[in-house]
């Protein structure tokens, strides 16, 4: 060694110290980091490593089916294919990324968007595309060596073989950000019913999902199942027998087609609904796959509004089918007697103002039978005036109207059956006895659901109560039946026997005596008990409404029909719920058609016979008098 | 004095051994879901270690003062050659047939010993500023050199190891304070409120070292001015150096970007808890979810299948080495030979202390690879002929009291 080196660097014991301090306070340091990392925060990062080497394969149960009362099936299930990426796996491969979109199509955001919906953690598989075509398919899978870390899931699509009701049934889809509030237990992108039954059934027809649990490596590469982790099975959800008639609610859509209107039958001794039929509607599968936004736009900005559920969702004024309720109020409260007569000449003057009657010829002396029978308004604007607000809402309000009626679907409209708590706030108590002559023949600010006509009818039918209207008529789970969680009430009028009794005897003179309403429409067969209605709205021409329930003695069916704009009700709704009432009492239509016009002629000779009898009556009253 | 008589170091090559099994054993499972190869490969990277080792130890110290020169210089052209013709991904690579180092590890060995030369000349005075320009010309070159790859992490090494040596070649702490605040400022740019308190702290420091309050003053001014220049600096930095340092400071705000490794890391080794998964058994592990598991995040494999227990005793290990080192200071006579051992040293505590400190989240990711664990021959061979060199001086010793 040179003189040079050796003894230039003094030996300093303090400087060694400080280095030896130095290096035990890092030591210390990591020590210390150590045991925060694995002791303290240590059942945190447990946790962390096993969900990320768990991947949770859901198997999504099958979807329960929907049956007609029948058992014909209306919502079937498929199975469609859905395109799954693992996130972390494409990130890694940017290349990746430029074949999948190439061949999926879809643009660069939309996928960031989808990929970056990181569900449990980045080995979770994330959906890309729902109901991949075979050729798509057939496309990744050619390239499957080049694009790890895609996958196909097996999902459930509906099918409807039998396209009727789409309003009623609903569909399925991907849950949106917006709506995960709305299903507990759900998670954004799981597929769930989004309208109608599917909807308001969803938790039963779900049934419970199934999870696999197994062990994957950073590359989403199954290793195996996880020891200690069961593979929970998916149990299916329950098939819905619904209370619809398959073949009557495609009979009501078809007599409905080309116009817009709604037609509801009801089972009054159930509450079953057999048809809820609304027009316009759409193919039941339209939102099987994603709509378009344009698609979607167009039918929503429809001014036909087609997604409009008109039987729960539509308010149409009564009309004169509301009179039934009116009658019942004033006989049940006293203001009239049975007896109780006025004369109709075609209107009646209040103050300023001159209250028509349709008819504007007059109806004569008119009775409580002529006035439901030949539908007289005078009658009931008087009737209305007499009871005056408190009254008529106290006792018009035993019927099924001015609240949702809790059918077993999303949506339902409450209505309005005006009071005078909500006249007052309406007009700000500058409301006339001219709004109660408006309301007192269903005009003006009444408005009601064509399920509340519905249910309305059927309450007459059964003499004073209805039980809540429903779809679901027993639920299906590996061929056992059961009964719906529905807690289905009876509802009593509390309006007596009598005055029931009266309205009913006066609804089938509207079809059955000479001056019925809907008398051109008689069939001796059915004993049909109606009113027609026209409703007046500042949409275009009036609403043409009709309610009824048939046989007479023994109510099988309850049925309100709405024809939008079809002027008369008894031109345009009844005839429609008169092929419904003949097709669901079994009774042939074409038989009914060539037998039709010996029953009218039948008909006609006894208004003759009538009128005969009456000139005779007249003339003897005259002769009696000359004598 | 017993001038001459040996003494043989036989801790040193001891905890080598211990070390290496234990880094071995980590390596074997951090590869083995993806074949074997890459062990036995780590196993001939020790077998050269070792026999390197064994060279270096018997190298005389008279012959490693006088290479002293021709190393640096061989390191320089090396460290030049490999910017121009560097392979494998990030061109640190020198290939020659089948061999392929890493100039900027081998580099490090030879700034040791060139510092060590220089600072055991009697004609070196640490009082002269131009004395320690010129030390830092010496360092700077190689350290430049190796920041022009780039190679940040391995960059860092340089200064560190000439600071601690130059502050045992008696230079003053004062002045190494001044010499490495600009990077203590610079570390602590992001953050306003830290840079004033590190800028007080320092001014503070030199007044109370003797310095003019307002030299002091204006020095910390500057240093200042340097500091908040470090944002536009950041912006100069390569992207994935840029976000190595984004994700050090909020791991979470990139989860499958470059904080991915970190937060796989922390949870590989929080996961471990006291005892470990036991060895291939770590989910984490076996599963590949750390990429470079196997090389600059081997540490994470210790601390998931070994648990509290194994990482600790790997720490208080390396630890052990390193105290060791600087015990055997006290017993050499020769200022060269205590040098490159303090020199050793400080860069192994360095690197340990910077890669434990990187896989458990308290560091930067640097990329530095952990001393003797890493999968790598460059760093192997670096680190046992660094170790070779000190068991051969402590060996030679002369206890002169």
């Amino acid at each position: 060694m040179t003189d040079r080196s050796s003894t230039s660097v003094r030996f300093d014991p303090t400087r060694l110290t400080a280095m030896i301090l130095v290096s035990v306070l890092v030591c210390l340091v990591l020590v210390f980091r150590l045991a925060r990392l694995q002791l303290i925060q240590a059942d945190q990062y447990l946790r962390q490593s096993q969900t990320n080497r768990v991947r949770v394969v859901e198997k999504p149960p099958l979807r329960g089916l929907m049956l007609d009362r029948h058992e014909r099936l209306l919502v079937d299930n498929y199975p469609s294919y859905t395109l799954m990426a693992v996130p972390r796996v494409v990130r890694q491969n940017p290349e990746m990324r430029d074949t999948l979109l190439a061949i999926t199509g879809l643009d660069s955001v939309e996928f960031e968007k989808r990929l970056n919906k990181i569900p449990g953690n980045w080995y979770t598989p994330v959906r890309m595309l729902r109901d991949v075509s075979f050729e798509m398919m057939a496309a990744i899978e050619e390239r499957r060596a080049r694009i790890p870390g895609v996958h196909f899931r097996v999902e459930v699509k509906r099918a409807y073989p039998n396209p009727i009701a789409s309003h009623t049934l609903g569909h399925i889809g991907e849950l949106l950000d917006h709506r995960v509030k709305e299903y507990p237990g759900y998670q954004e992108g799981d597929i769930v019913g989004l309208a109608g039954l599917e909807q308001r059934w969803n938790q039963l027809l779900t049934g419970q999902r199934g999870y696999d649990y197994l062990e994957v490596d950073a590359k989403g590469r199954v290793i195996g199942p996880i020891p200690g982790m069961d593979d929970q099975l998916p149990s299916p959800g329950s098939d819905l027998v619904l209370t619809l008639d398959y073949e009557l609610q495609e009979l009501a859509e078809q007599l409905l087609d080309s116009t817009a209107g709604s037609a509801v039958a009801i089972e009054p001794a159930t509450g079953e609904v057999l048809v809820l039929a609304s027009v316009p509607d759409y193919p039941p599968e339209t939102f099987a796959d994603a709509l378009l936004p344009q698609e979607w736009k167009a039918l929503q900005d429809d001014p036909q509004k087609p997604l409009l559920h008109r039987a729960i969702q539509g308010m149409y004024p009564p009309g004169s089918t509301f009179k039934m309720a009116v009658l019942a109020a004033g006989l049940e409260s006293g203001t009239i007697s049975t007896r109780w007569e006025t004369v109709c000449n075609g209107g009646y003057q209040l103050g300023r103002r001159f209250f028509k009657c349709w008819n504007h010829a007059g109806h004569g002396e008119v009775s409580h039978r002529l006035s439901i029978e030949s539908s007289c308004d005078v009658y009931y604007y008087l009737i209305g005036r007499q009871m005056g607000i408190d009254v008529f809402h106290e006792y018009t309000s035993r019927f099924p109207f001015g609240r949702v009626l809790g059918i077993d679907l999303p949506h339902e409209k409450a209505g309005i059956l005006p009071s005078k708590e909500y006249l007052d706030k309406q007009y700000g108590g500058g409301w006339t006895d001219g709004h109660l002559f408006n309301i007192s023949i269903g005009q003006g600010d009444v408005l009601v659901t064509p399920l509340q006509a519905a249910t309305y009818a059927a309450s007459l039918a059964n003499g004073g109560w209805w039980i809540d209207p429903h779809m679901v008529k027993y639920t299906k789970d590996d061929d056992r039946y059961l009964e719906p969680d529905l807690p289905l009430e009876r509802h009593e009028t509390g309006l007596s026997k009598r005055v029931i009794g009266i309205v009913r005897d006066d609804m089938l003179a509207v079809t059955e005596g000479a001056r019925g309403t809907a008398s051109w429409l008689y069939d001796p067969r059915l004993q049909v008990a109606g009113k027609t209605g026209t409703s007046q709205n500042p949409h275009g021409e009036d609403h043409a409404l009709f309610v009824a329930f048939a046989p007479f003695e023994d109510p099988q069916i309850a049925v309100a029909v709405v024809v939008e704009h079809g002027e008369h009700g008894s031109t345009a709704a009844a005839p429609i719920a008169y092929k419904l009432i003949r097709q669901y009492l079994g009774l042939d239509e074409e038989t009914w058609q060539q037998y039709r016009w010996s029953v009218l002629r039948e008909l006609a000779n006894r208004q003759a016979e009538l009128e005969l009898q009456q000139a005779i009556e007249d003339s003897l009253a005259n002769a009696g008098i000359l004598e | 004095m017993n001038a001459g008589r040996r003494e043989d170091e036989y801790l040193i090559p001891l905890m080598t051994l211990v070390l290496l099994g234990i880094g071995a054993t980590a390596v074997y499972s951090a590869t083995a879901s993806t074949g074997f190869e890459l062990f036995y490969r780590q196993l001939i990277y020790i077998g050269m270690g070792a026999f390197l080792f064994a060279v270096t130890a018997f190298i005389p110290e008279r012959l490693t003062y006088a290479l002293t020169f021709i190393a640096y210089a061989i390191a320089l052209l090396l460290l030049v050659v490999v910017l121009f013709v560097g392979t494998g991904p990030t061109g640190r690579w020198l290939g020659v047939g089948a061999i392929h180092i890493q100039p900027s590890e081998l580099a490090k060995l030879a700034v040791i010993l060139v510092v060590a030369h220089l600072l055991s000349d009697k004609r070196i005075d640490l009082a002269q500023w131009k004395h320690i320009i010129l030390l830092a010309i010496f360092a700077g070159v190689p350290f430049l050199l190796i920041l022009m790859e780039p190679d940040l992490g391995t960059s860092l090494v340089l200064p560190v190891i000439v600071g601690a040596m130059a502050y045992w070649a008696g230079l003053p702490l004062l002045v190494l304070v001044i010499v490495s605040s600009p990077l203590a400022v610079i570390l602590a740019s992001a953050n306003p409120f830290t840079l004033t308190v590190i800028i007080g702290l320092l001014i503070l420091f030199a007044y109370w070292s003797g310095i003019r309050i307002s030299l002091a003053v204006v020095w910390g001014i500057i240093v200042g001015a340097a500091g908040s220049l470090a944002p536009v600096l950041m912006s100069k930095l390569q992207p994935y150096q840029r976000s190595r340092l984004t994700a050090f400071l909020d791991p979470e705000a990139d989860p499958l970007g470059a904080g991915y490794q970190l937060i796989q890391s922390k949870v590989a080794i929080g996961s471990g808890r006291f005892w470990g998964k036991g060895l291939l058994e770590g989910s984490q592990t076996q599963g590949g979810f750390l990429p470079e598991q196997h090389t600059d995040f081997i540490f994470s494999v210790i601390g998931e299948e070994l648990g509290f227990v194994g990482a600790v005793l790997a720490v208080l290990l390396f630890w052990a080495l390193v105290i060791r080192i600087l015990w055997l200071v006290r017993r050499i006579e020769s200022a060269f030979a205590r040098l490159i051992l303090v020199g050793v040293a400080s860069m192994l505590g360095f690197q340990v202390m910077v890669n434990i400190g990187m896989v458990t989240g308290i560091m930067p990711v640097t990329g530095l690879p952990l001393p003797l664990f890493s999968y790598g021959g460059s760093s192997m061979m670096t680190t046992m002929m660094a170790l070779g060199l000190v068991t051969g001086l402590a060996s030679r010793r002369r206890i002169h009291r």
